[in-house]
């Protein structure tokens, strides 16, 4: 299982809003928004929260799981 | 900042091209007084008015480097990516000025040691290594300073940065370089056949001045983050990074010291092994742990 993201998605809507701008907003690194971005770090409830009320979205908006074992088996297919 | 920025840029690149000459001063004058000393003559008053030069040049690069130092860390602060190169340049800044303040030592040995009749060629060796690296320096600051004056005329937008990461990223960077330079060290010592005396009084002071770069960036990012809450020290990315990295650093250096004891260290006298254990697990400590701070860092 892992956690996918509409991060990028978001940030567009956002008026394309940079990475570091974010950060700075929910006071954390650059490098820890392109990290989350790009499904390599699994935030911390509180930061999924920060990050869905910045862009006034529910987490489950922003936020969603990957099945890896659908994965799979639709590669397979 | 910008305008600090530049003036301390500007005052580097003057007094680094004044040092230089100093030091290509200063081994003139060496070049002249070492024979003397080889053939243990008496060094006359005009020697000691030649000192008055070399000291004069000590002071200026002295000067020089305490510009550089702050120019780098005002760099650190304005420039918002990451540069392996500024890293770098803080490392050596760092360890040349304290080299710079062993070379007084080192004089003083010469002086003493060539009026008992013994033999001095050792620390003329360190003399002009030392000198080497500040120039070396030197050089590598000019290519910064000009590098950084040329993006501070282009007026480039900067973003602002409320949570840095460069001071961060840059202590893990100058921990790997001490690590890696006290292990060449450590080698150096054990297979530069040095009487046992020389290396049980050379090994901590060496290890000291190795990991004073560290600790002088640590103590500069602790500036930052003892500002704030305790909390709010690392970005949680940065927390799980850290706590990886420490597990990591447990694990190879309980195995490797481990390892070395069972091997009941080869080829290494109880005595070498008495002096020799604690700066060798201090740069495994933090050789593996800055490591792997930039590997979970960079992998995300």
């Amino acid at each position: 299982m892992k956690l996918g993201n509409n991060i990028r998605k978001c940030r567009f809507e956002h008026n394309e809003i940079s990475q570091q701008a974010l950060a700075n907003a929910i006071g954390v690194t650059r490098l820890t928004i392109h990290s989350i971005e790009n499904s390599k770090f699994v935030p911390s409830t509180l930061l999924a929260f920060k990050l869905a009320r910045f862009f006034g979205k529910s987490v489950e908006e922003i936020f969603y799981i990957i099945e890896e074992e659908n994965n799979k088996a639709r590669r397979k297919k | 900042m910008k305008k600090t920025l530049r003036v301390t840029g500007i005052i580097s690149l003057v007094l680094g091209f004044i040092s230089f000459c100093f030091l290509i001063n200063n081994f003139m004058i060496f070049e002249y007084i070492r024979p003397l000393t080889q053939r243990f003559e008496k060094l006359g008053a005009d020697i000691d008015r030649l000192m008055i030069f070399v000291g004069i040049g000590f002071l200026v690069v002295f000067i020089f480097h305490v510009c550089s130092i702050l120019n780098l860390t005002l760099q650190l602060k304005f420039f918002k990516r990451f540069s392996i190169v500024r890293a770098f340049a803080v490392f050596a800044g760092i360890l040349s000025v304290l080299l710079l303040i062993g070379n007084l030592g080192l004089l003083s040995d010469i002086g003493k040691e060539s009026r008992l009749g013994l033999d001095t060629s050792g620390e003329w060796i360190f003399l002009y290594v030392n000198h080497f690296l500040h120039a070396a320096f030197i050089m590598l600051m000019f290519g910064l300073i000009i590098s950084s004056l040329q993006i501070l005329k282009k007026n480039l937008p900067s973003e602002s940065v409320i949570r840095d990461e460069v001071v961060f990223i840059t202590a893990q960077y100058i921990g790997m370089f001490c690590g890696i330079l006290g292990f060449i060290s450590l080698a150096a010592y054990l297979i530069s056949g040095l009487p046992f005396w020389i290396v049980k009084k050379a090994i901590m002071p060496t290890s000291v001045i190795i990991v004073m770069p560290y600790f002088f960036i640590v103590i500069y990012w602790l500036s930052f983050i003892l500002k704030g809450r305790v909390v709010d020290w690392y970005d949680e990315k940065q927390l799980q990074d850290i706590s990886k990295a420490g597990l990591v650093t447990l694990i190879v250096s309980f195995s490797l010291m481990a390892l070395l004891y069972i091997s009941k260290y080869p080829n290494l006298t109880e005595s070498y092994v008495t002096y020799f254990w604690f700066p060798f697990y201090l740069f495994l400590v933090l050789l593996t742990f800055s490591s792997s701070v930039l590997y979970f860092n960079r992998k995300g």
